[in-house]
């Protein structure tokens, strides 16, 4: 005997419309215009700030909507005010709570010094090719033109110069220095920040961050990597940056590798970059 | 020699232009290429390899510097026009991971719950099966669609617990997000169930415009309250919007539905709780339904709905309709006397068909019959157009018009064509049109109509008549076209424009009709 079905309940289509899943702790209310798009992600800006709405595969940063269910590519228009965030006219209520950029770094020497050792192996092994990861080559590779050559002579010196007792001078010459939007020295700069924060936060005072070294000479580069760099130097960081450098303070070797990797596929290069100062640094801070 | 340019809006990753310099590096004669964002210690490293140029001296941090250095000025030239392709890969200007197919789109953004379909009619029903059978609502915009695919389509979809709207559907607005044709409309409790595209914009900016809003509105395709598809779909989204509790408010719009659909109807609204008011445009009620508020019109329906979602009492709707009719009563007073008596008849040019069904249900008691037939066809009116010696109201949007040209809510080109023929016709006593904002429409309808209004008024002058041309416009001012702004440039261009559809379709019956209607 057939026994006639009754059609299931209709889903609503507006379930699956788009939400916003986090909201950084730094983002502030405004008007914003498109200022570039890439793949997932979409930032905006307004005046000498950025946002980005990304998608949760991107993940939560200090100014980022993490969106479900939105074309992150797409978006037009983006209105944040104290309890929305308005996406090409659509609204789409805030979260009360902000994700946190603040990393919590508190370790040890002993438990750090231990943790790089791995890791500085892990970058040389998964750095790629174009990567400011040459810095730590003995023999770096002939350069191919004219031009990279200059490129090479202008990170070298500038890393010198951060590490020679000349930071202000070292910052100035790496800011914007690098060929896309986020130049490398910028994102080594971010890392170099990290160490900082994580060196600072272990009790040594003498690396309690510049606010004004950073912003002072953060003016010569992409509104991108100066939001980044400004937002770095106070100490807050995007969540793979931020999940990385807590797991080099907490972390076992499974988690340290989970997170590099992830860390590693930030951009084209900016992982690696951001590592190689992280790691330049951290190596300074604790054996002077 | 070196040569270069400044590309601004340009941003690509190290590793994109660093692989675009090596592939430019290659080209012959040339010896060098740097592509670097334009910060200063970028240029300060052109400047040491011999690359910075002069014209890069105003290039801003968020500009991208191209610099070539080659053994002419061929050489160079052939590189910098080269640069594009490079930074592109040869390919087209789409994300790398820019979806192509609907799976490569579920697979690109996997919370995706709705596809909108906008192709050829031959190919959405395809394309429509296969987003259903990934689980996905639909909207079909594209139009000429085989009936029989649209009720196999419609039987899927609520088997597996999915809205189909459409085809044809031309607009709704889920969670705010507006598809297809739609309005900037205030978000609210009243919820739309539409079988008919305009007839949602129009009731929904009517509810916006009256301080109400909108919660969800769902189109179903205006074939779906006919008896061959059954109100499927407009039954399916009754029962979401019954269900949703963001919803206070519903308004069911439909263009002559079928008696046999309308009971069906009728008892899916019994099992709401919720105040349910109708606007089924063409179809006689007999006694009272279950309905909190049975509207004859698509302005009455909208204010009904904003009256009933701000918890006011209904009863006052009949006063506020009786006093716009005495004004546009007293607009045509004032227009009549200056008709010659060989005008007698109204030309309604119209991009909505629900817009087109509302006037002639407001117009055939004032003016009597209309040519064609008003239900649904306009083919007939397309065939013998422009009409002499009757009225008659054309639908510019349906599927015989639209087959190989874009709908007349984006192309005004054909309305402002039939315009400017019918102002030659000494009989036309007033030109009727619907002009409809809303995203996805003319960014500047007033701009494509406003010369054929003076056109039209102009021909009927060297005529020695006066051509009153009565417009209204569906839109909010929170839209890209701004309502306040087009009513403006429409009244300098000569056109009398009225407050909704309604308004303006008893207007020009009144001026046609000649007498106090």
């Amino acid at each position: 005997m057939q026994v006639a079905q009754t059609p299931p309940a209709p889903i609503p289509p507006w379930a699956g419309m788009p939400q916003v899943l986090s909201c950084g702790d730094r983002l502030r209310p405004g008007s914003f215009r498109v200022h570039s798009r890439f793949p997932r992600v979409t930032n905006f800006a307004a005046e000498d700030r950025m946002v980005s709405v990304v998608d949760e595969r991107v993940g939560p940063g200090p100014v980022n909507i993490v969106t479900r269910g939105l074309w992150c590519e797409c978006p037009r228009s983006l209105v944040i005010t104290q309890d929305a965030v308005s996406i090409d006219d659509v609204r789409i209520p805030l979260l009360e709570s902000r994700w946190s950029s603040r990393p919590y770094v508190e370790t040890t020497r002993a438990d750090l010094q231990r943790h790089m050792a791995t890791q500085m192996d892990f970058l040389r092994r998964h750095a790629p090719q174009k990567s400011l990861s040459w810095l730590f080559s003995v023999e770096p590779t002939a350069p191919a033109s004219r031009f990279v050559s200059r490129y090479v002579d202008a990170v070298t010196q500038g890393v010198r110069l951060l590490f020679g007792g000349r930071e202000a001078e070292g910052v100035r010459r790496l800011c914007g220095t690098g060929i896309g939007l986020t130049p490398s020295g910028d994102d080594f700069l971010v890392g170099h920040l990290a160490a900082r924060h994580m060196l600072a936060t272990m009790g040594n005072r003498r690396f309690a961050l510049s606010l004004d070294t950073v912003t002072l000479h953060t003016r010569g580069t992409t509104l991108l990597s100066r939001t980044s760099l400004t937002l770095a130097a106070e100490g807050c960081f995007a969540a793979p940056v931020k999940d990385y450098v807590e797991a080099l303070a907490h972390s076992d070797e499974t988690a340290l590798e989970t997170h590099g990797h992830r860390l590693m596929g930030m951009g084209s290069t900016s992982g690696a970059d951001l590592m190689t100062g992280l790691f330049l640094s951290l190596h300074q801070g604790l054996t002077t | 020699m070196t040569s270069g340019t400044v590309l601004t809006g340009s941003y690509f990753d190290s590793v994109a232009l660093m692989a675009a310099a090596v592939q430019l590096r290659k080209l012959p004669g040339v010896q060098d290429v740097a592509l670097v964002m334009a910060t200063a210690t970028n240029k300060a490293i052109l400047h040491s390899a011999g690359m910075l140029l002069p014209s890069f001296a105003g290039a801003k941090d968020e500009d991208l510097l191209v610099a070539v250095i080659a053994d002419n000025g061929d050489a160079a030239a052939a590189a910098l026009g080269a640069v594009d392709d490079a930074l592109r890969g040869g390919g087209p200007s789409l994300p790398p991971d820019a979806p192509r197919t609907l799976h490569g789109g579920v697979a690109a953004l996997p919370s995706a719950s709705l596809a909108l379909i906008s192709v050829a009619g031959r190919f959405a029903a395809d394309e429509a099966l296969d987003a259903l059978r990934l689980g996905l609502h639909v909207m079909i915009f594209s139009d000429n669609v085989p009936l029989e695919r649209e009720v196999e389509l419609k039987h899927l979809a609520r088997n597996r617990g999915l809205l189909l709207m459409g085809p044809d559907c031309g607009s709704a607005i889920i969670n705010g997000a507006p598809l297809g044709f739609a309005n900037v409309v205030r978000r609210g409790s009243v919820g739309i169930v539409a079988a008919s595209g305009t007839g949602l914009q129009e009731v929904s900016t009517i509810v916006s415009n009256q301080g109400a809003g909108i919660s969800q509105a769902l189109g179903t395709g205006g074939r779906d309250t006919l008896r061959e598809v059954g109100g499927i779909m407009f039954l399916e989204a009754l029962r979401l919007l019954t269900d949703d509790a963001a919803t206070a408010v519903i308004v069911l719009i439909a263009k002559a539905p079928d008696t046999e659909v309308v009971p069906l109807i009728s008892r899916a609204a019994r099992r709401s709780d919720k105040p349910v008011v109708t606007a089924f445009l063409g179809v006689s009620h007999d006694g009272p339904g279950p309905w909190a508020f049975s509207a004859t019109t698509l302005e009455e329906a909208g204010i009904a709905a904003a009256t009933l979602a701000k918890g006011d009492d209904v009863s006052a709707i009949p006063q506020i309709l009786a006093a716009r009719r005495s004004e546009m009563k007293a607009i045509a007073a004032s227009i009549r006397p200056s008709l010659a008596p060989s005008q007698r008849f109204v030309r309604g040019l119209f991009s909505g068909g629900t817009l087109r069904g509302e006037a002639a249900s407001i117009m055939m008691p004032l003016v009597g019959s209309f040519a064609g037939d008003l239900r649904r066809s306009a083919s007939a009116e397309r065939a013998s157009a422009p009409r002499g010696g009757m009225h008659s109201l054309v639908d510019l949007g349906a599927d015989e018009f639209t087959v190989g040209r874009p709908h007349p809510m984006i192309d005004y080109s054909l309305r402002c064509r039939r315009l400017v023929q019918e102002a030659r016709d000494p009989g036309v006593a007033v030109i009727l049109m619907d002009v409809v904002l809303g995203y996805g429409a003319h960014p500047d309808p007033a701009g494509e109509l406003a010369p054929a209004i003076q056109d039209a008024q102009r021909i009927a002058s060297e005529g020695g008549r006066t051509l009153p041309i009565v417009v209204s416009v569906t839109g909010t001012a929170a839209d890209p076209q701004r309502l306040p702004s087009v009513q403006d440039a429409l009244r300098e261009a000569g056109a009398v424009v009225a407050p909704s559809n309604a308004a303006a379709s008893y207007l020009a019956a009144t001026i046609a009709a000649g007498r106090d209607a």
